[in-house]
């Protein structure tokens, strides 16, 4: 027994401890890849990036600039803005974006390299348009500096003036590197890997964000370099061009469609943009909201809002009959798919920054050719995602209000580009900030001194995890309060 | 048939072959026939326990101190009794003289330490602890773990979600790991197993170690320290529930034993609601109208509300606008609970065996939810030569539940549903739960646009739980000298468990319906060896030593795939699918090697000095870092049996103790690297995305550091005991994601960081006032106090946030475990809260708002025994700490319980809240702002207000029980017949409102303890117990 025994207990020491080499096989994960191709980023980027532009659209944007109320919990009719996750989630966003942007540099891919700049600033835009200064430069490398160096743990913020330089820079490269000979962009949910679509986009965003800066740095030279060579330049014009992602079947459903009915229905038209599309019998009226339950009840179907900002007395379900709802092509029920897509960007924007660029002086041209080609376009759009048959008719164009008078052209087109900037992330709202158009009255009732906030407050965390930066983020832009004035504001 | 498949089978056929043969085969051995005398007064001892090392094969002396036992030349024979040293015998001729020293003291415990090493009380250098498994099965509970609340010092028990088959926590001695479960290992027969907590999609479907059939366990010993888990290696860290099963006794012929348990769980609602104003907002109420109860009192008038005849309903159906104060209680229905064990033991002198069979069938409290559990165990051991002895126990476990209820905070579940129903709501009105014409598609609720029917949830959307498991071991113990022996053994615990998620089409969340699959599989293999070599030097000194190894190999899977909307309602089949099916699997395998070394030397019995050595090579660790060592030492000393104490000392036994050692653990398999998530593909396109923890391929392994000091004293002879621990713990080089800031793209930062020390104090006095011949009175106490504070985290890091649910349970450098750090209200710089618009502000800064831990913890126990007939009664006390319970904040905020009442009670038109407000000036000026209720408590709650300080007393177990003499059964084939009557959780004394402290809050599969959230009902159990042998 013993000869058995013996040598067995030797075996069993050996094969203890002497497996050590298996140790790394045995830990190295079999479920999940190490090395992607960039294409397989594209999905969550695109996806992740409008996803957020939808859910803030509905939940904050579409209150703040009074196309909706609140009819419960009113906290953004209130004014008391808490520390939202846009931030955490933009700049998670932007992780992706970074990892795209490397993989694409690394492989000489200059299509996704084009795409992870424009998706950075499509990001930084929107973040830095609610927050101002934010980190820019030093941001996204958690895991190496840039070209390599070390990670940088504590960003700087930078200012949005160069924020802003760095973006308009980064989408004129990304204009250069778009080419159609390049590798073919696949997983494209947004333009179908359709190279002249992303360029088409990148000039167009170029646009906005020259305009949007316009207070402070004059766009003229820029805007009119571009427009003067559309075959380096080309710009969004067609409703194919329309920066709106079209969502699939379920799990890819319109991001609202993932909320119950009950959590809608409280979040009903505006009595501002209810009384605006009313007196323009706007075409769009039907399809952005339906009419009063009450009024269907009684046989004669109106449009009606809710003042913005009802005090908690007045806040009742009794007010949920006499208000509209949202569209059904925006929302039928939790779960269920709707036509509506997440816009990013649409032509008519595009249109109205030209129009206000002639109004201005920065551009020479038309401006109520493009203020009603930015009409036409916003209709078009809506008719082609509906599918209801709604245009710009001559009468609508004709109509008092809507008919161009140079006289009040900014007015006009300020009105009118908040109409066709329903529900677009808080563009309409950054618009607002930068021209005082349209003319809205603060919330009936609200905790911010009857004045409509222009900021959002850093996210608390920022203040143990990037202390210091952000106390020379604060001294240099101001107090961190949403009353603050962004750099490119009047 | 899978290869792993084949080889458990093969495990098993030998195993039951094994078990089996003793009995088919004659004895080869011969009689040996002995007497034992007392070496002092050279007179005949009985009742001397002869026993063949390693075997359970054993006899008594007679009243003339002689024995017969079968056995052969060279056999060893164990000789102990009451009141003498043990010896070691090695059988020579055909009889033998045995002559045994007295020793100076009374009859000891045994107990079952590390390694399976049976040890006497009073050689343990630590603090050690055990529970009998009679007490499981008597006052049953169907979670193993529960049955030790109360029970054992330092040990806290936390419940899950009180739902059927749901998980329970344990956590010894505090919590010492700032990322680590702080879980217990669990051994059973010196085989670790698995004790994960199962849940998925908001379902607790419970921990595996409570599935351990309590029927079946002789004992249950639980280490507390380190020190004496510093054998069992690093997942050991935070104690060890040592578990050792029934096996048959050789000697005593076939036994059968029966056990049967009926218990009826009765529904105690916690919550007091208001009944005085229906559902709605702003005092009005309008069809569609969602949960809230800020609507129109409840006086009677009519109202139109929505009815299951139309669908969607408009014009509904005008009724009386009263209250139902009982409708949510109307829901919830008793819980059964029977339990059936029947068990054959037997054995000779070759071998022994024991088969039980236990099945377990259990309906709970939420409708249509149940489980049914069948355990089957066999214990085996044949001696097939003199020195060859093999042993093995296996168990089988399959558990069938066909619905588990949603738990938390969600439209899922029944209870968050029921805080969002009216208080007008009629329960009556729901059990016909189909809207008619739309049978199968659309369900009836009142709050239709928010929430599902909780009858439809409980009968139509179905969480099953399939399970089989395999737990068991197979061991060959070798006798090659008197000195020297070697075991090897081999155990593995396997299950595979398979998760139904059904949702109806029509369900508020899931209108196309969904059908989810999920498959876990489990594999823990652990191969080991003990080398053990013990030598009696001479009368005085005793030494003893053992090497060992172990192969861990755990290889776990998941696999889940999710039909996201049906084509065909209530068919739920993957095939169903009306949309691209999604699924995700998740394989892992970890392995850790290790070599141990374990050696005692004892001086006269009574100073016993023990060392330990273990080293890991874990797989998760980089290679650099992938071994590490880890020793203990301890001392310990009967100082009374150097005394000489007089007879009539009141001291009677005294022992001091003192042990240090050391842990090492290591991590989560596959953190070194970082890889690619997958993401949700978009049509064909699959996407991937980059992970926003960033791992660290340089990782060390965590150590654990710990001393203890502890003292047992006896009085009166031995009718008054206590037992004192300290002891104190460092967690070093902790394994933690470190948060960074966003903006550098990622949130996280593996490293070894922080440290946490935890020290506390141990106390378990036994009294017995009264020890007649009739009467016996026995009051057991144990109080237990333990605090861990934060001394270092990262460089530049202060905070760490822990798994929380509404409050946020933060590790602070300088603060303790545990702490809870909430929103509070901003105040003056008098102290008084500051308002505005009539609603009291909230100060963004979270402030810590008290710890989850209780200041201590008691179980106190009382047990009487008058003329056979037991009573017993058990309190559970913990007292201290701060307790949030969500129900409450959520409950009020709603309008749906008592105190939101304030401000429209009658006469009441709002409420002006005391505090101050800021004037047009900048001044503090008393505030003076109306509001109404709802806008009031809607802006009330916050962490600060939600909190309670957590001191609860619960009447956890009483008995009553009686067992038949056995001399009036002589003429009955029984042996032994007992009844018991049991009640469990029958009372609660506590101030924490509206909830039952002792359920939690689970944040994915961690109980987050210090917080409820939408807990269900607490339930009180009745129980009867019949047992007998024939």
């Amino acid at each position: 027994m013993k000869k058995i025994f013996f040598p067995l207990i030797v075996l069993i020491t050996v094969a203890t401890t002497g497996c050590d080499k298996n140790f790394q096989a045995i830990n190295t994960n079999p479920n999940n890849p190490e090395v992607v191709s960039p294409n397989l980023l594209m999905v969550n980027i695109i996806r992740g990036t409008i996803n957020d532009l939808v859910n803030d659209g509905f939940s904050s944007g579409n209150v703040l600039m009074q196309y909706c109320t609140q009819l419960r919990d009113p906290g953004i009719d209130r004014y008391s803005l808490g520390s939202t996750s846009t931030w955490d989630n933009g700049y998670a966003d932007l992780r992706n974006v970074q990892v795209l942007y490397n993989l694409a540099d690394q492989g000489k891919l200059d299509n996704y390299k084009a795409i992870a700049k424009i998706m950075r600033v499509v990001l930084f835009a929107r973040m830095t348009d609610c927050y101002g200064d934010l980190p820019y430069s030093e941001a996204l490398q958690g895991k190496t500096g840039a070209d390599g160096g070390s990670p940088v743990y504590l960003p700087k913020f930078d200012s949005q003036q160069d924020i802003y330089a760095g973006m308009i820079q980064e989408l004129k490269d990304a204009n250069g590197l778009l080419g159609a000979g390049k590798e073919l962009i696949q997983s494209d949910i947004l333009f179908n890997g359709d190279v002249m679509k992303w360029k088409r986009f990148a000039n167009s965003l170029r646009m906005r964000l020259l305009l949007r800066r316009s207070n402070k740095v004059n766009p003229s030279a820029e805007m009119t370099a571009m427009l003067a060579d559309p075959a380096t330049y080309p710009l969004m014009d067609a409703v194919t061009d329309n920066a709106a992602l079209k969502y699939d079947i379920a799990p890819n459903l319109y991001p609202l469609s993932g909320s119950r009915s009950g959590d809608v229905q409280y979040v009903c038209l505006s009595k501002a943009f209810a009384d605006t599309l009313n007196v323009f019998q706007d075409p769009r009226l039907p399809l952005f909201f339906q009419p009063t339950s009450a009024s269907v009840t009684a046989g004669s179907p109106i449009y009606a809002g809710v003042l913005n900002g009802q005090p908690d007395a007045s806040l009742s379900g009794a007010l949920i009959p006499l208000s509209s709802q949202i569209g059904l092509m925006f929302y039928k029920d939790i779960q269920v798919p709707v036509p509506a897509q997440g816009v990013v960007m649409l032509v008519s924007e595009l249109k109205f920054i030209l129009a206000e660029s002639v109004v201005k002086g920065y551009i020479t041209g038309d401006a109520k050719t493009y203020y009603e080609a930015g009409i036409k376009a916003s209709m078009d759009y809506y008719k082609s995602v509906s599918g209801v048959n709604i245009s710009a008719t001559p009468a609508y164009l004709g109509q008092p209000g809507v008919a161009y008078d140079a006289s009040k052209a900014m007015s006009q087109i300020g009105t009118q580009r908040w109409i066709a900037m329903f529900y677009n992330d808080w563009q309409a709202w950054h618009e607002w900030k930068r021209t005082g158009l349209p003319v809205l009255t603060p919330s009936k009732t609200n905790f911010n001194g009857d004045k409509i906030p222009v900021r959002f407050l850093y996210p608390s965390d920022v203040q143990v995890t990037d202390r210091d930066n952000y106390t020379n983020a604060v001294k240099a832009q101001g107090p961190d309060d949403i009353n603050t004035k962004l750099w490119w504001m009047n | 048939m899978r290869p792993k498949f084949r080889i458990l089978i093969r495990v098993l056929t030998l195993t039951i072959s094994l078990g089996f043969l003793p009995f088919l085969s004659q004895a080869q051995e011969a009689l040996v026939k002995g007497r034992v005398i007392d070496a002092g007064t050279q007179k005949a001892i009985q009742g001397v326990n002869i026993l063949v090392q390693n075997t359970n094969n054993g006899v008594s002396t007679d009243a003339d101190g002689n024995f017969t036992i079968q056995s052969t030349k060279g056999t060893i024979l164990v000789v102990s009794s009451v009141g003498y040293k043990p010896l070691l015998v090695i059988v020579k001729g055909n009889f033998l003289n045995i002559t045994l020293n007295a020793s100076s003291r009374e009859m000891e415990d045994v107990v079952v330490t590390a390694l399976g090493i049976k040890k006497e009380k009073r050689a343990v250098g630590y603090s050690v602890q055990e529970v009998k498994g009679e007490a499981m099965t008597q006052a049953r509970e169907t979670n193993l773990v529960n049955a030790l609340a109360g029970k054992v010092a330092g040990v806290n028990i936390v419940n899950g979600s009180n739902s059927l088959g749901g998980s329970s926590r344990i956590v010894i001695r505090g919590e010492t790991s700032l990322a680590g479960t702080n879980q217990p290992l669990f051994v059973v027969d010196g085989i670790p197993i698995n004790n994960n907590v199962s849940t998925s999609r908001s379902v607790d479907y419970g921990n595996a170690a409570g599935e351990i059939n309590p029927d079946d366990i002789e004992t249950i010993s639980v280490l507390k320290g380190p020190t004496a888990a510093a054998l069992y290696g690093s997942r050991a860290g935070n104690g060890v529930v040592l578990i050792t099963t029934k096996k048959g006794k050789s000697g005593q012929g076939i036994g059968v034993s029966v056990n049967s348990t009926a218990s009826l769980e009765v529904v105690d609602i916690m919550q007091k609601y208001q009944n005085a104003y229906g559902a709605g907002t702003g005092g009005a109420y309008h069809i569609g109208d969602g949960g809230r109860s800020w609507g129109p009192p409840l006086d009677g008038r009519d109202m139109q509300v929505p009815v299951n005849t139309e669908y969607p309903p408009t014009v509904g159906e005008t009724v009386k606008w009263v209250p139902y104060p009982n409708n949510v209680k109307e829901f919830y229905q008793n819980g059964h609970t029977l339990t059936n064990n029947v068990a054959v033991a037997g054995g000779n002198d070759k071998g022994n065996f024991r088969l039980s069979y236990t099945n377990l069938d259990q309906t709970g409290l939420v409708p249509n939810t149940k489980q049914k559990r069948d355990n089957i165990a066999l214990n085996a051991g044949y001696k097939m030569t003199d020195k060859l002895t093999v042993n093995t126990a296996v168990e089988y476990i399959e558990t069938n539940s066909p619905n588990r209820t949603v738990i938390g905070y969600g439209n899922q579940s029944p209870v968050y549903t029921w805080i969002w129903e009216g208080r007008q709501v009629r329960t009556d009105k729901m059990r016909d739960y189909w809207f008619k014409g739309y049978e199968g598609t659309k369900p009836f609720t009142y709050n239709y646009k928010f929430n599902d029917n909780p009858y439809f949830g409980a009968y139509e959307n179905l969480n099953g739980l399939k399970k089989n498991r395999w737990v068991g071991n197979v061991s060959l113990n070798y006798q090659f000298t008197p000195e020297l022996s070697l075991m090897l053994r081999t155990g593995m615990d396997q299950s595979n468990e398979r998760h139904d998620t059904r949702r109806s089409v029509g369900t508020n969340s899931f209108q196309q319906g969904m059908y989810s699959l999920e498959q876990l599989t489990y594999q823990e293999r652990n191969s080991d060896f003990l080398l053990t070599y013990a030598k009696e030097l001479n009368s005085d000194w005793n030494f003893k030593i053992s090497a060992g190894g172990n192969q861990m190999r755990q290889d776990q899977g998941s696999l889940s795939t999710t039909a996201g909307q049906l084509n065909i309602p209530g068919l739920y089949n993957l095939g169903n699918s009306a949309i691209p099916l999604v699924s995700s699997q998740v394989d892992s395998k970890y392995a850790i090697n290790s070599l141990y070394g374990y050696g005692q030397v004892a001086y006269k019995n009574a100073i016993f000095l023990d060392l330990t050595s273990r080293n890991d090579w874990s797989s998760s660790l980089p290679k650099a870092h992938n071994s590490f060592f880890y020793p203990s030492v301890s001392l310990s000393g009967v100082f009374t049996d150097f005394l000489h104490l007089p007879s009539n000392s009141p001291l009677s036994y005294g022992k001091v103790r003192a042990s240090w050692a050391q842990v090492g653990n290591d991590t989560r398999p596959y953190s070194l690297r970082n890889v690619f998530g997958y993401g949700t593909a978009w049509s064909s396109y699959q996407t991937v995305s980059e992970p926003s923890t960033i791992a660290n391929a340089n990782l060390l392994p965590e150590k654990l550091n710990t001393y203890e000091l502890g003292t047992e004293l006896r009085f009166f002879k031995n009718r008054v005991g206590i037992d004192f621990t300290y002891y104190n713990t460092t967690s070093k080089n902790q394994i933690i994601n470190l948060a960074i800031d966003p903006t550098t793209g990622y949130s996280s930062h593996s490293v070894n960081a922080g440290e946490i020390q935890s020290h506390g104090y141990e106390v378990m006095l036994n009294i017995s006032p009264i020890r007649t011949k009739s009467f016996l009175w026995d009051i057991t106490v144990n109080w237990a106090a333990n605090r861990a504070y934060v001394k270092a985290l990262a460089d530049g890091l202060d905070t760490y946030s822990l798994p929380s649910t509404e409050l946020s349970v933060q590790a602070r450098v300088g603060g303790r475990m545990g702490d809870m750090y909430g929103s509070t209200y901003m105040r003056d710089p008098s102290g008084n809260i500051v308002y505005l618009n009539g609603v009291p502000r909230n100060d963004p800064t979270l402030k810590n708002l008290g710890n989850y831990n209780p200041d201590w913890t008691a179980g106190i126990s009382n047990s009487f025994n008058y003329k056979g007939v037991i009573a017993s009664f058990l309190l559970d006390w913990h007292y201290g700490g701060s307790f949030y319970p969500y129900m409450y904040t959520r409950g009020n905020q709603a309008g749906q319980l008592v105190e939101s009442l304030e401000g429209r009670k009658p006469g009441q038109d709002g409420i002006v809240g005391k505090g101050v407000k800021l004037d047009a000036g900048g001044k503090y000026v008393p505030n003076d702002v109306k509001v109404n209720a709802e806008t009031y408590w809607g802006g009330y709650f916050n962490g600060e207000s939600g909190t309670f300080k957590g001191t609860w007393l619960k009447l956890r177990e009483v008995k009553v029980g009686y067992a038949i003499p056995k001399k009036w059964l002589k003429r009955f084939p029984f042996k032994d017949i007992s009844a018991l009557l049991v009640g469990r959780n029958l009372a609660l004394w506590t101030k924490i409102p509206q909830v039952d402290p002792d359920a939690s809050a689970m944040s994915g599969d961690r109980v987050v303890p210090g917080a409820e959230n939408m807990s269900l009902p607490s339930s009180r159990s009745f129980g009867f117990n019949l047992n007998f042998k024939f």
